[in-house]
């Protein structure tokens, strides 16, 4: 009897003890010592009241210099274990994906096995030799499986190690306060002195990031988390989380006063950073197809308070630093903060069609410029809102979001990995007047270039040349009966030529033109506007396809000026109004008979009663 | 008929000129001009839309939803209806969607049965998705993605028409938890 020595099949591997979500655990911590370094810079900056004097004064700021002390200790201590924690759920995350690596090989090998002993089986004394050769290769690949797995453990057990050692070495005030006064604190002050020497070189801003160690990076995000969070160039996830501690102390700030203690302005930002909070909520429990997760969502942008109060806020969903396609969203008017759900809405919508075949997505709802925020339904109730939409008549608010959305991809282009990543922008309504500012002003370094719903391509550009774009990326589309698109014009007034005519030289897709309306349904002219985005219009079906890279149907553009379609429509509307209202007078007149000569009637039965 | 409602048709007519004309006005100063208007659509005296598309589709998907998800032989995870407002124009779109993963063949045959079973007219594929169906003033869609990790099920209800000028009804109303329509 022969005998074939066939390896053991190899053992199950332990399930990890950290979650994947450990990085939740390193925000909470920094959103910790981001409220504790508030209170230290707050009390740093105030001391005791200008009128106290005396001893008491006295007492108290000391006191208060000790506390401010005490507290930068703990900043100091929740520096070193925030960056700690981060690294090993850095680490965590990795670990995971060499345990899966390794549990898929187990798997490969144990088949293997099974199917060598199989064959041994069924196998005569003349296939010994093969048989034991392949038993022979496969003990080979268990020992070196065995032992890759024996490292992976020593791996988990180092990163414990370590963190456990960070977090031990500042458990104490005694400690914190070392850490706080020792040669390896970070001076928050200088790295700030020398991200702003850099300016808005988006590419600079984002080797300068790189180039910090993880401990540098903590300390600012923890002290700074608004500059880190809104700085182009800076990576996506740094951004996120910068962004996510700046909208949780608003929200646990907020959120903790009474309502009928809050101040109108405190009122306003508690609404926009509510509106932030819903947009990153948005994706609820949905999966993304493409790696079996949840939606990654990012906060890119969170300025609750920018523009005068109107507020500023990006949200995407995807990562854009390491999508194969990125799509940035720009709203026009009556758009601020507060309304970045519709806006995130319309962009996760583009997000679930395009983030298919395999292929990555990111699609960005971008609300960081100061659109004339009206709302045409109130624009008559307050002096307010008339003197915003004063704005809508010039180019203004474009033109100053022009350079930002410019700035705003210049930073998705630095920070992004791998092979470059292919980026549309699509401006709606002013917002495609901004996009076409940026593109004609300063500089668009995107593939292409979106217009939907657009009054104007901007003053100055006179066709799709004047745009800087790569050649046939420049796409148009415009519902008929979207009354804004009526509004183009080449000329000193206006906001430039209607970009859907033929002679301007865009790939015109057809979208969905929209039910006619009339003045007293001046909703259904809204809706028209806002329909793009619409679940299973032909807009969005178009939209998909250029947002992956992939032509969109194009249909020839428009040779009817795009005024004629309004003074067209005011003339029909005008004929339409005043017969309706003939109409009407005569149904009135008629009743008024009506009613007239019953109460005649009415009489006459009465003093016909009284003669009875 | 008293003074002031005999000027009622005159001032009606004025206020539709009127409002042609701001469009007119807006051409010339290309301000995106679209005033208030007084008795639908836009206006905050509207009334009521709001309320009565929720209705609508509340009740279509407290209906179909047991057996949509029976037919497609998983249920998400979640699936709240909520509005969500066009940019800051005051116009609300009532949904409600989810995405989440499945295993096996697309089971579209037996959604689209189930659609026509309630007596929906089916358009398949729809523009974007693989299938939808309208009732009213409601869509149904569902799609079936092949992901590079995943396939998915994704399904929406949402309103074709905008609710108008029920802003504050719309804003304060919470988010109905349509899971809770399963059996």
């Amino acid at each position: 009897m022969t005998t074939i020595h066939v390896p053991a099949r190899v053992g199950p591997i332990d399930p990890l003890q950290a979650s994947k979500t450990a990085s939740s655990f390193a925000s909470a911590l920094r959103g910790c010592a981001t409220a504790v370094s508030d209170v230290t810079s707050w009390t740093r900056a105030h001391g005791v009241p200008a009128n106290w004097s005396g001893n008491a004064a006295d007492a108290a700021d000391h006191a208060m210099t000790i506390f401010a002390r005490d507290c930068d200790a703990m900043t100091a201590a929740l520096e070193k274990a925030t960056t700690a924690c981060d690294v090993y759920a850095d680490q965590v995350v990795q670990l995971h994906e060499d345990r899966d690596q390794l549990v898929t090989d187990r798997v490969d090998l144990n088949k293997a096995i099974d199917d060598l002993i199989a064959d041994i089986e069924g196998a005569d004394a003349s296939q010994t030799e093969p048989l034991q050769a392949r038993a022979d290769r496969l003990k080979e690949r268990v020992d070196h499986l065995v032992e890759r797995i024996d490292t992976f453990w020593k791996r988990v057990e180092r990163a414990e190690d370590r963190v456990i050692a960070a977090l031990t070495s500042v458990d104490t005030v005694g400690e914190g306060a070392k850490a706080a006064t020792g040669k390896g604190r970070v001076d928050t002050a200088a790295l700030k002195d020398e991200l702003a020497g850099l300016g808005d070189d988006a590419d600079a801003v984002n080797d300068w990031w790189k180039d910090l160690s993880p401990a540098e990076r903590e300390a600012l995000k923890i002290s700074d988390p608004d500059l880190v969070g809104n700085t182009n160039g800076i990576p996506t996830g740094d951004r996120d989380e910068s962004n996510r501690t700046s909208l949780a102390r608003d929200l646990d700030r907020l959120r903790n006063v009474p309502e009928d203690e809050l101040s109108t302005e405190e009122k306003e930002l508690l609404k926009r950073a509510e509106a932030a909070e819903d947009a990153l909520a948005l994706p609820g429990s949905d999966k993304d197809r493409n790696t079996g997760e949840p939606v990654d969502v990012n906060l890119l942008v969170y300025q609750p308070a920018a523009f005068d109060g109107d507020g500023a806020v990006a949200v995407s969903y995807g990562d854009p630093d390491t999508a194969d396609n990125t799509a940035v969203i720009v709203p026009g008017i009556t758009n601020d903060g507060s309304t970045i759900v519709g806006n995130a809405e319309d962009a996760y919508r583009l997000f679930d069609e395009a983030n298919q075949k395999g292929d990555s997505m990111a699609t960005i709802a971008w609300m960081g410029y100061d659109a004339p925020s009206v709302n045409p339904a109130d624009a008559w109730d307050t002096p307010e809102e008339i003197w915003d939409m004063g704005s809508v008549i010039t180019e203004d608010k474009a033109e100053a979001g022009g350079l930002l959305l410019s700035q705003f991809v210049d930073g998705l282009r630095a920070t992004d990995e791998g092979e470059r990543s292919h980026l549309s922008v699509i401006g709606h309504s002013y917002g495609s007047t901004t996009a076409a500012n940026a593109a004609h002003d300063h500089g668009l370094h995107a593939d292409s270039l979106t217009l939907i719903g657009s009054p104007g391509a901007s003053g100055g550009v006179h066709d799709v040349s004047d745009l800087g774009m790569p050649e046939g990326k420049v796409y148009v589309g415009s519902a008929d009966n979207d009354f804004v698109t009526w509004l183009g014009r080449e000329g000193d007034v206006g906001m430039g030529e209607d970009p859907a005519q033929k002679d301007f030289g865009a790939k015109v897709f057809p979208v969905d033109p929209g039910p006619e309306f009339h003045a007293d349904d001046i909703g259904q002219g809204i809706e028209n506007h806002t329909s793009y985005f619409n679940p299973d219009s032909t807009s969005l079906a178009n939209l998909t396809e250029i947002v992956q890279g992939d032509e969109p149907q194009v249909v020839e553009g428009r040779e009817k000026d795009a005024n004629d379609y309004a003074f067209d429509w005011v003339k029909d509307e005008v004929t339409y109004q005043v017969e309706k209202e003939i109409e009407t007078t005569k149904e009135e007149i008629k009743d008024s008979w009506d009613k007239g000569t019953d109460w005649v009637g009415d009489r006459y039965d009465d003093f016909s009663g009284l003669w009875r | 008929m008293n003074r002031v409602s005999s000027m009622l048709p005159m001032a009606r007519t004025l206020l539709g000129v009127a409002l042609a004309l701001a469009v007119l006005a807006a051409l010339t100063s290309c301000s995106l001009d679209a005033s208030g208007d007084d008795e639908s659509g836009g206006g905050e005296s509207a009334g009521g839309e709001a309320k009565e598309f929720k209705a609508e589709m509340d009740s279509l998907a407290r209906e179909l939803l047991p057996d949509l998800v029976e037919a497609i032989g998983s249920r998400p995870e979640e699936l709240e209806a909520r509005f969500i407002e066009r940019g800051g124009f005051g116009v609300w779109d009532y949904q409600a969607g989810s995405t989440w993963e499945v295993k096996g063949e697309p089971r579209l045959d037996k959604v689209e049965q189930v659609l026509t079973d309630h007596g929906m007219p089916v358009e398949r594929p729809g523009t974007t998705s693989d299938i939808t169906a309208t009732q009213g003033n409601v869509r149904v869609s569902v799609s079936w993605d092949e992901g590079a990790a995943i396939s998915t099920a994704t399904l929406e209800f949402n309103t074709l028409d905008a609710a108008g000028g029920d802003d504050e009804y719309a804003e304060q109303a919470p988010p109905t938890d349509y899971l809770g329509f399963l059996r």
